[in-house]
């Protein structure tokens, strides 16, 4: 049980100083994720059961920077080109994928979440509902509401199928 | 040694050990073979322990302005590698170099493809250490590092696909949702004719990192 506890438990955020040097180093993985990569090369790394887990990380060092929109703009592949599906849709249906989608509306600012409810969620919570993976996703969207306009959106598209979500196996839901 | 599967975990030991001066003078002699420790099944591991150690060193040069190094050797010795290009020789090993320009050394070493290098399976632990590294922040390490493997409690692994909340279940079985929406308690009932079996704890991953605990739970129907 001890080693369960110690197992979960995070680290102590203690930040040590580095030099200015490194983030240049650190620009040069977010040029290559942001501008180098095709967005299939993306796409593969960020379903990749190893580098997923990895760029996670690389958004929670990111969270609150300037540079975190364009991080996590291009790992969503958001905005999308017209008449095509939001990437993120495919992304919470996967295994790898959705836990990185779940990690961007964790760590993003309140304007980028409602911004990406209304461009990639808003008529679709029920489509994701239905997913075995893509629930979880939804969980997390209206667990980390913060803006009461989005919150009550999400609860107007949910109501009216809320008897369906508590008979069905959901167990994020 | 350290791509050695018995002698990295002494090293790792050793490593945890040592005073700072050690481990610069041990970071010094990776240097020029650090692309070859990053894509090691055990050299990684070492090099992770290594990285997660030098938070305090990096901050000890930042505060005293020794991030440069000192320079020791102006005639250092270079290697040619034919195409012009001039590179450091492993056995000059990196002698008066800051921690802080080894850092910088092992990225450009590494850094050729991060995402290819994020989804190789052991490196993606070094590149982890080194975005920690490179923000100042502790690099993340479980508990059970450094122990031996050997020691560790083998978990049993299940072959046998056990239901799945996504799944269709049988009859008679009665799913709570309790605490946290990742956790499922349920009773499951074998249908009349057969042997009752009645299922207390069951774990499964319905994703990878994300593992579903059942808890037991009074049924009404047992």
């Amino acid at each position: 049980m001890l080693r369960c506890c110690l197992w979960t438990a995070r680290p102590v955020d203690r930040r040590y100083a580095v030099p200015p040097v490194f983030n240049d180093v650190l620009q040069t993985v977010v040029d290559e994720v942001c501008n180098l990569t095709s967005p299939e090369q993306l796409e593969t790394s960020v379903c990749d059961m190893n580098a997923g887990p990895c760029l996670q990380h690389l958004l929670h060092i990111f969270a609150g920077q300037p540079a975190y929109n364009r991080i996590a703009c291009a790992l969503l592949q958001w905005p999308a080109e017209e008449g095509e599906p939001p990437a993120a849709l495919r992304l919470c249906k996967d295994r790898v994928g959705s836990h990185l989608v779940e990690a961007i509306l964790r760590t993003c600012g309140t304007d980028l979440y409602s911004e990406l409810v209304t461009d990639c969620f808003r008529g679709r919570l029920w489509d994701l509902c239905d997913d075995d993976i893509a629930h979880f996703v939804v969980g997390r969207l209206v667990e980390v509401a913060t803006d009461d306009d989005v919150a009550i959106q999400l609860v107007n598209e949910l109501s009216p199928c809320i008897q369906q979500l508590l008979t069905s196996v959901r167990p994020a839901l | 040694m350290a791509t050695n599967k018995h002698c990295s975990l002494v090293l790792e030991k050793l490593l945890r050990a040592s005073s700072p001066e050690q481990l610069k003078s041990f970071f010094r002699g990776l240097y020029g073979y650090f692309n070859f420790l990053g894509f090691n099944r055990f050299s990684t591991h070492v090099l992770e322990t290594l990285l997660s150690l030098l938070g305090p060193v990096i901050a000890a040069e930042v505060a005293e302005g020794q991030t440069h190094g000192v320079a020791v050797d102006d005639d250092e010795p270079m290697q040619n590698d034919g195409d012009g290009e001039v590179e450091p020789d492993p056995a000059a090993g990196g002698r008066g170099r800051s921690v802080c320009e080894l850092i910088q050394q092992l990225c450009d070493e590494l850094g050729d493809s991060w995402l290819t290098l994020m989804a190789t399976p052991g490196s993606t632990h070094v590149v982890r250490a080194l975005l920690a590294v490179l923000t100042g922040r502790e690099v993340a390490t479980s508990p059970l590092a450094g122990v031996n493997p050997r020691n560790r409690k083998k978990k049993k692994k299940k072959h046998k696909r056990t239901n799945m909340p996504g799944d269709a279940l049988p009859a008679h079985t009665t799913i709570v949702t309790v605490g946290e929406p990742k956790y499922v308690s349920y009773c499951y009932v074998m249908p009349a004719g057969h042997a009752a079996k009645r299922r207390t704890s069951l774990s499964f991953p319905t994703r990878p990192h994300c593992h579903v605990a059942l808890l037991p739970v009074d049924c009404p129907s047992c």
